[in-house]
């Protein structure tokens, strides 16, 4: 056996490569070589001990910052095919399928033309009289604040029609208030009595923002379907995070 | 109940059902924060590492090949997250971590715990590269193959680092005045 092959031989048995035949000729080396016998021994201890190293457990709050972290709303919950349902023997055509795909293109840039919303919208545009709710909201959160450079309060209210968040927010600094939805359960209805000082609103498919020093008035998102929602409320405060919070809508 | 497994996981957690991502974060935080956290030496280091991979992996979730076991992709990108950050460390100037006070079990005697203390110790010395097969291979049991596939090089390469990682780790313990047999 040569060096190499001796090297070879005594790692590939620390990782259990080694056939009984391979085995049994390394050992018979390993008879006659002091040397070789102390490198197999110490490797082969060395391997046991770091075997027998523990995992260290995180601590309990890594999955909660993980599950806050992750862009939840990324993968849309697929649509149920309420077409099979009625018609379990339904086939697929695909020329039906251009036609229709064709039909829903011409719609979309229709669609697109006529209530296209430049962005960010102009708060002004979307402040108008909220519609008088024939049941009463529920305080669902509410967060106070009352520093030095930061006063007011944000509250989370719903009934079951729709989700408020009334904010009354004043800061020395610049405030940037997001609200991220999920756009399969929730859609940004309006706004009432929105502030306009300084203040820009930015409109997306799930998130709406609002940019300014005073934030003032009420979002309204109407729930589109009865299942339990959320909204991920977040405050930046110039640098500092105010609030980076899900808040579970029942 | 069978447990539901990676693939199908992943296909929950595409149809917009984040519930999976959970099961899928309660099943391997544990071994992605222990691997970072024999490279980078630091817990505070290694939970953000940790939550960064968890992050990237939710971003990425519809590029999963289920040809590849979920677990070694999520370990690629520990491992990467976790060298980057050591690179971006060393780059800034920052000194590296200093050893970690482990606390002895009451089933290990001092011996035990003395040579576990000087393993991890002299595992910090090792160079990057070979500290991460031997964090793979000896915590996470991964073969030469699946290693492989994580540090993306030749199970050649796999299987001569880990040799010369091995003999490179013996020399800093004889060094330290610490034999293995001890």
């Amino acid at each position: 056996m040569t060096e190499k092959q001796l090297l070879e031989a005594i790692h590939k048995e620390i990782d259990g490569e080694l056939t009984e035949a391979e085995k049994v000729r390394l050992h018979e080396h390993l008879a006659n070589d002091a040397q070789a016998q102390r490198l197999h021994r110490d490797l082969k201890r060395m391997s046991e001990a770091l075997a027998q190293i523990t995992p260290e457990t995180p601590s309990v709050n890594l999955k909660k910052r993980i599950m806050n972290a992750i862009p939840r709303y990324r993968y849309a919950p697929q649509a149920k095919s309420f077409a099979k349902l009625f018609f379990p023997g339904l086939k697929f055509h695909f020329k039906y399928a251009y036609i229709f795909l064709f039909g829903l293109a011409i719609g979309a840039v229709v669609t697109t033309v006529v209530i296209n919303k430049t962005q960010p919208l102009n708060p002004a545009e979307v402040s108008g009289s909220l519609m008088n709710p024939s049941e009463q909201p529920v305080l669902v959160k509410q967060f106070n604040f009352n520093q030095e450079n930061l006063s007011g309060t944000i509250a989370i209210k719903t009934n079951s029609n729709f989700v408020f968040t009334e904010i009354n927010l004043r800061s020395s600094a610049e405030l940037d208030i997001r609200l991220e939805f999920n756009a399969q359960h929730l859609d940004f209805n309006g706004a009432n009595n929105l502030q306009t000082e300084r203040m820009q609103l930015i409109r997306e498919a799930n998130l709406l923002q609002l940019r300014g020093a005073t934030v003032s008035g009420t979002l309204m998102f109407l729930r589109k379907t009865g299942t339990e929602s959320g909204l991920r409320l977040i405050v930046l405060n110039g640098d500092e995070v105010a609030i980076d919070e899900i808040i579970g809508v029942k | 109940m069978t447990e539901r497994d990676d693939a199908q996981l992943v296909g929950e957690c595409l149809s917009g059902n984040v519930n999976a991502f959970e099961t899928i974060v309660d099943r391997y935080q544990k071994p992605i924060y222990n691997a970072a956290l024999r490279i980078v030496h630091n817990r505070d280091d290694a939970e953000d590492i940790t939550q960064t991979v968890f992050v990237k992996l939710y971003e990425n979730l519809a590029a999963f090949n289920p040809k590849h076991k979920l677990f070694s992709w999520i370990y690629r990108m520990a491992i990467n997250e976790s060298i980057n950050f050591i690179k971006q460390k060393r780059a800034a100037g920052e000194p590296p971590s200093t050893l970690l006070a482990l606390d002895k079990t009451p089933e290990e005697n001092y011996s035990d715990a003395a040579l576990r203390e000087s393993l991890l110790g002299a595992l910090m010395k090792l160079d990057i590269d070979y500290r991460v097969v031997i964090i793979l291979r000896h915590f996470e049991g991964f073969s030469y193959e699946e290693i492989s596939y994580i540090i993306e090089v030749p199970e050649k390469t796999v299987k001569s680092r880990l040799f010369s990682a091995r003999q490179n780790l013996r020399e800093i313990l004889i060094k330290e005045g610490v034999t293995p047999n001890d």
